[in-house]
């Protein structure tokens, strides 16, 4: 139907009469009031300006939020009309910047008189008395787009272009603390809505000019800015290309809601649970990143980021790790790691052991379990699926409730589902350990992405341990370990660096070493500058 | 639509998935399963079936009962075991027999004793008795082994907690007393038997009172035969003679009154040497403990002053010298079966006298020297140095 | 250069894929293997010479590939050979790793069989493993390269874990006297353990793929050195905790060490589960780059580069039924043996008569950086 986002010439149907109700209803990307039968851009001055704005302010009974300021140039006779949106235009700066000055202090040379307008008017207006920092000049036929995104229109009459002056009055929310990625330890700053705010925060964070960032608009109809944002001088070139080029191939939908649709479209693999672009609201995680040579993805109308490329240890890592000690730091990565195996793997071994294995439990342990598994009905493959599935509608659940209730409803579901079942010998007390450690273990994984793929990947364990036992649990492991290894995130493994191995790589992998030993960047990035980190220089 | 390779592997994946759906084969809960925990062979009343190498065995089977060990409230009616016994030509055939009674299938992953009677011993040779229990995949190898003094079936019975648990507990406790074998498990014996070395087992005897560590069995190499037992003071000088006391008390009279002195030792440590010469063999042992004083019924029995420890450590050295003089001879010229490891020793020093000799050893052994040599250092007297000034 | 990894191998990789290879069913037989020729507990001798040896093997095949840089064995012996010949050559190699496959995931599935799931029908172990195999396989060799490479480290940590547990029952009399009997013992077992190095053939087509060729001797000698270090170290706690005349008894002596401990109140207190998983993913990681290679062979002498997951896939079921031939457990252990025999074909005889070809015809040139 529309042929490219500038389209010069766009139908509205001959058959429906266009209601002023329906005119709402109409794709904003469509010049207001081109006809069919009118040919566009070119013309006469005033027949060219007429129609279009005529048209506009004859709807401005429909659109309301549509203002129209007509007044005359300070000594002169020439009218000007100002065009712009009520709320999305900022009125302050209309009124001090471009009223004022053009209804105050306006002035011609002295030769020009009011009935000879100098043909380049817009441009002495433009260069000598709007004090606003951006102002281009547009053809008619493009103002209505411009309009929409807050700028102003000033029309002067008899000129055939129109200024276009930005009065972007930005809404967006204040900086807070990002809820899901909180830290103990660390800025509590995280982005917000709005692209510009954003970026300004990134430049603030970075005062170099070596961070570089490229725009560009996506969506079919609400015309999102994006920024690619990459460290010029130690980024890898072929990723930044690669980067660059699946944005500008991504499918063309009408709009880009969210980072998430961006993520998804340019993903090499769909069919894996595990995300190969990393969504993070933290700026300090997204400088981070930068300087490791990765490249960041920012979207207008969401505080979440994407990162590219990402590896595996990146979904158990957290900023506070580097923030506090390097033991500590260390240890408790660790944990992150054996909670992560935990979190997929524990039901599966449960069942794996109680069903197939006896043998392998020690004899007290086993005696314990027979007897609290004493009547109760089910298979122990059926209890565990039964409350694993529980957990999760809890889990869901809780995230939807208002904050207050929530929390207890968690807790509570929890504690009384779980005792109620067990002494209604529906469930045995081991199982609701199990499920309890396995649900706790998740919470432990600091990205939400990867939580979610172990969540999910814990009931395939659950179904191969069913069937086969520890030989299911160990074919399981492979298949995933099999999947991990073949996963790739913008050419870079996924698995990186436990393999292909750079041992370099290794100091901030499993374990978190000292900062000083941490002098260069990840080689799986093949970063044009390795170097991080260099020795002390005497300083005076 | 059109089959490309990839569909047909598919299509293969989720047929054999199927597959895997449709049988969990190896699927039974562990409330389903009977926990086996001991076995106890003993040797039956013959009927026809019998054979000369295969007479009739009873088998008895311990199981627990899960419930009644968990429950622990009021008070305990119910048993936390239960046996089930029968008899027939083999092992193997008698433990499944008793499938006919049971509720569940058993597993037998977790038998930690198996007890053998003695007639049994004495009648069977242990390599083939055992067959099944070293042969199977279930079975650990960890498993203890044990001979009864009587019916083994009855040391399955007595106790007031499992018997076979607290058979286990038995073996194991060893820390202070000197005359309990060090548990054989069913791997050290396989590895005695494939050896053809002679070996103890512990032996266990049971009365109303409950279960004893009555001494060991002997079981020779070449037969896997029961020939003998050790009393427990037996036992005592055989553990001094392997080094594997770890702590003993130990008594003896001393010279000049004649009193009784008990001390405790401990640190005890056991070289054995072998010489060969013209070739006569000769075992050079040399035994070295500390000991504490501990009782003394001399009066006024002061130890600050004076030998008395002195006195008291060459006591127990003539009182453990004797115990050792008369096991090995028992060994030796009775039993003719090496069951404390010299063969080794000369393996390790003599190699090749050893292999001339190893397939006779239990005779070379019982005509072999063996010269003691017995040094304990009582070295103090804890809190009480003397009775009266 | 991010977003195009061929099929290139680092040295790491290189050293992982030989070592993985050689580790399979041999860790549970081993030390009954050696000791059985042996008669003494020299055993863990035999493994040591046995290893020198196999390096030794080795690095010549490696220094062999290496004049011949870029190209597999199977590409090379075209050259040298001619077209026909070498494509006998080809399905000689094509066959042996066949073979070998199918040995691998039959083993694994007895063992499987015994010690884990009895009731299961091995069709299904072995089909799934399989079918794992192939999956891992089509991604070609930088998969399987990073997946060995993730492996080695939890192999390594378990099965020391194992193995250290016996120390408990560990008693270094077990294994004296050293050389009782000499040293002819133990130079007949170096006859059993350098076959159990069987792995090695791998340098034929390995430096292909690497991208410093050059590397590939140390790559080689470093990865049977730590097979060798893990068989050593097997041999000896074994023997040192089963007595050298109980081993020979058993047929999976390992597990039986795995099972005569238990670690009273220590969490699981029965850790063979730990070995059979650790071993299991070792029979993986042989089995697939035998997979591998049979599939690499296929697509050479039949097909041309894009026909890889064909054979890949085709060479599934024949793998699967190869596994059912032997239908005693003692038939299974004479294909090892025979494997043994067929490695000696493929890499002495084949690259002797290479070598000598390749000399007359003036083939080899300098190329030994």
């Amino acid at each position: 139907m529309t042929d490219g986002r500038k389209s010069k010439t766009s139908r509205i149907r001959k058959a429906r009469p266009l209601s002023p109700k329906k005119l709402s209803a109409t794709e904003p990307s469509a010049s207001p009031g081109a006809r069919e039968d009118e040919t566009p851009s070119g013309g006469g001055a005033n027949q060219a300006f007429v129609d279009p704005f005529q048209r506009l302010i004859e709807e401005k009974g429909t659109r309301t939020e549509l203002r129209t300021r007509e007044f005359y140039l300070r000594g002169t006779n020439i009218r000007a009309v100002l065009l712009f949106l009520n709320e999305l235009a900022d009125s302050k700066m209309i009124n001090e910047h471009v009223l004022k000055p053009l209804l105050i202090n306006f002035r011609l040379s002295d030769e020009a008189d009011g009935a000879n307008m100098p043909s380049n008017l817009l441009d002495i207006i433009k260069d000598r008395f709007l004090t606003v920092n951006d102002v281009i000049k547009v053809a008619v036929s493009d103002v209505s787009s411009h309009i929409f995104h807050g700028n102003a229109a000033l029309w002067i009459e008899g000129a055939d272009e129109v200024l276009v002056i930005n009065t972007k009055n930005k809404k967006s929310r204040k900086f807070a603390e990002p809820l899901t990625e909180a830290l103990v330890r660390g800025p509590r700053l995280g982005f917000n809505e709005s692209l510009q705010d954003n970026l300004a925060i990134l430049r603030q964070q970075v005062a170099n000019p070596n961070l570089s960032v490229i725009t560009k608009h996506v969506g079919q109809r609400t015309k999102k800015e994006l920024a690619i944002v990459y460290f010029a001088g130690i980024v890898n070139e072929d990723l930044l290309q690669e980067v660059e080029r699946r944005i500008d191939n991504m499918i063309e939908l009408d709009d880009i809601p969210e980072s998430g649709y961006i993520e998804q479209l340019i993903e090499e693999n769909h069919m894996t649970l595990f995300p190969q672009l990393q969504s993070t609201e933290r700026p300090d995680r997204i400088v981070a990143a930068l300087l490791e040579g990765r490249v960041v993805i920012l979207l207008d109308g969401t505080p979440f980021a994407l990162i590219a490329p990402v590896t595996f240890a990146m979904l158990l890592q957290s900023p506070e790790d580097y923030y506090e000690r390097w033991i500590p730091g260390s240890l408790i990565r660790l944990l992150r790691y054996f909670a992560a195996f935990l979190t997929i793997f524990l039901p599966s071994i449960y069942i794996a052991f109680v069903s197939f294995h006896q043998g392998l439990i020690p004899t007290t342990l086993a005696i314990s379990i027979a007897a609290t598994r004493e009547g109760v009905p089910f298979p122990s493959i059926i209890e565990s699926f039964v409350m694993e599935i529980a957990i999760e509608i809890l889990r869901e659940a809780g995230l939807r409730l208002p904050k207050p209730v929530g929390q207890t409803v968690g807790l509570v579901g929890g504690l009384v589902i779980g005792e109620a079942a067990v002494q209604a010998g529906i469930v045995s007390p081991i199982m609701v350990i199990v499920v309890s450690l396995t649900a706790i273990s998740s919470f432990v994984i600091p990205q939400y992405a990867g939580g979610i793929s172990m969540r999910v990947l814990r009931f395939g364990a659950m179904i191969c341990a069913g069937v086969l036992g520890l030989f299911g649990v160990i074919f399981y492991f492979l298949i995933l370990s099999i999947h991990l290894v073949k996963l790739k995130s913008f050419g870079v493994p996924y698995v990186s660096p436990a393999a292909p191995i750079y041992l370099s790589d290794w100091k901030d992998f499993v374990l978190r070493l000292p900062q000083k030993m941490m002098t260069r960047r990840p080689k799986m990035l093949f970063t044009q500058d390795e170097i991080r980190l260099r020795s002390p220089t005497k300083r005076k | 639509m059109r089959i490309t390779p990839r569909t047909l592997l598919m299509l293969v994946c989720m047929v054999l998935l199927c597959v895997c759906l449709g049988g969990c084969w190896d699927y039974t809960d562990l409330e389903e399963r009977h926990l086996q925990v001991g076995e106890a062979l003993d040797l039956a009343e013959q009927s026809e079936e019998e054979t000369k190498s295969h007479p009739m065995i009873m088998v008895t089977a311990q199981h627990i009962v899960p419930e009644a060990i968990a429950s622990q409230k009021g008070g305990q009616q119910q048993k936390p075991y239960t046996n089930f016994s029968t008899t027939d030509i083999s092992v193997l055939k008698a433990w499944h027999k008793l499938f006919e009674r049971y509720t569940q299938v058993p597993i037998v992953s977790h038998v930690k004793v198996v007890v053998v009677s003695e007639d049994l011993a004495r009648k069977l040779n242990l390599n083939q008795l055992l067959m099944d229990y070293l042969r199977d995949t279930q079975i650990r190898y960890s498993c203890l082994l044990f001979i009864a003094e009587g019916r083994a079936k009855h040391i399955l019975e007595v106790g007031e907690d499992v018997p076979a648990f607290e058979l286990v507990d038995m073996a194991k406790n060893r820390e202070r007393i000197g005359s309990i074998l060090p548990e054989m498990s069913l791997q050290k014996v396989s590895a005695k038997m494939a050896a053809k070395s002679s070996f103890l087992l512990q032996m266990i005897g049971a009365s109303e009172g409950g279960k004893k560590v009555v001494g060991a069995a002997v079981i020779k190499g070449k037969s896997n035969k029961m020939i003998g037992t050790l009393n427990p003071g037996e036992v005592t000088a055989v553990n001094w003679l392997t080094g594997e006391t770890r702590s003993d008390m130990i008594k003896g009279f001393d010279d000049k009154t004649g009193q009784l002195v008990t001390v405790e030792t401990s640190e005890i440590k056991s070289r054995v040497r072998a010489q060969v010469q013209d070739g006569r063999i000769t075992f050079l042992v040399k035994v070295e403990a500390d000991g504490e004083l501990e009782e003394d019924w001399l009066l006024p029995g002061d130890a600050f002053e004076g030998d008395l420890l002195q006195r008291a450590g060459t006591a127990v050295e003539k009182s453990l010298t004797q115990m050792i003089r008369h096991t090995l001879d028992k060994l030796q010229h009775q039993y003719h079966a090496d069951v404390i490891g010299f063969g080794k020793k000369l393996q390790l020093d003599h190699p090749q006298v050893w292999e001339k000799m190893k397939d006779k050893w239990d005779e070379v052994f019982s005509e072999a020297e063996v010269k003691v040599d017995v040094h304990i250092q009582v070295r103090d007297y804890r809190t009480k140095g003397r009775k009266t000034k | 250069m991010l977003t195009n990894l061929q099929d290139r191998i680092t040295s790491t990789q290189t050293t992982v894929l030989v070592s993985s290879f050689i580790l399979g069913l041999g860790i549970l037989t081993l030390p009954r293997a050696v000791t059985d020729e042996t008669g003494t507990p020299d055993g863990w001798i035999s493994v040591i010479l046995g290893g020198l040896v196999a390096m030794l093997a080795g690095s010549l095949l490696a220094k062999f590939s290496q004049c011949f840089p870029g190209k597999t064995f199977y590409q090379y012996s075209q050259d040298i050979a001619g077209k026909w010949i070498g494509n006998i050559i080809c399905l000689y190699g094509v066959g042996y790793f066949t073979l070998l496959a199918s040995f691998e995931v039959r083993a694994m599935a007895e063992v499987t069989d015994f010690f884990l799931l009895p009731a299961t029908p091995k069709e299904v172990t072995m089909g799934m493993l399989l079918l794992a195999s192939a999956y891992l396989v089509v991604g070609g060799l930088n998969a399987v390269a990073r997946l060995y490479e993730g492996f080695l480290p939890i192999t390594v940590i378990l099965f020391f874990l194992v193995l250290f547990m016996g120390f408990k029952e560990f008693d270094v009399d077990h294994l004296r006297p050293v050389l009782s009997k000499g040293w002819l013992p133990v130079l007949q077992g170096v006859k059993t353990t350098s076959l159990s190095y069987l792995g090695l053939e791998t340098m034929l087509f390995l430096p292909a793929f690497m991208d410093k060729p050059r590397d590939s001797v140390k790559a080689v000698v470093v990865g049977i050195g730590i097979s060798m270090f893990f068989y050593v170290l097997t041999v000896i706690i074994v023997i040192g905790v089963l007595t050298v005349d109980d081993v020979v008894t058993l047929t999976f002596p390992t597990i039986d060490l795995a099972r005569s401990v238990e670690l009273e109140g220590v969490f699981f207190e029965r850790y063979e589960s730990f070995l059979l998983a650790v071993w299991i993913l070792q029979i993986f990681t042989t089995l697939s780059l035998c997979h591998y290679f049979a599939g690499l062979g296929l697509r050479h002498v039949f097909a041309n580069e894009n026909w890889f997951r064909p054979f890949v896939y085709g060479l599934l079921p024949v793998i699967y039924g190869l596994g059912w031939v032997p239908t005693t457990i003692n038939d299974m252990f004479a294909v090892g043996d025979l494997l043994g025999y067929l490695l000696l074909g493929l890499i002495v005889v084949i690259p002797l008569l290479l070598l000598i070809i390749a000399k007359m015809r003036g083939m080899l040139h300098a190329n030994h950086s």
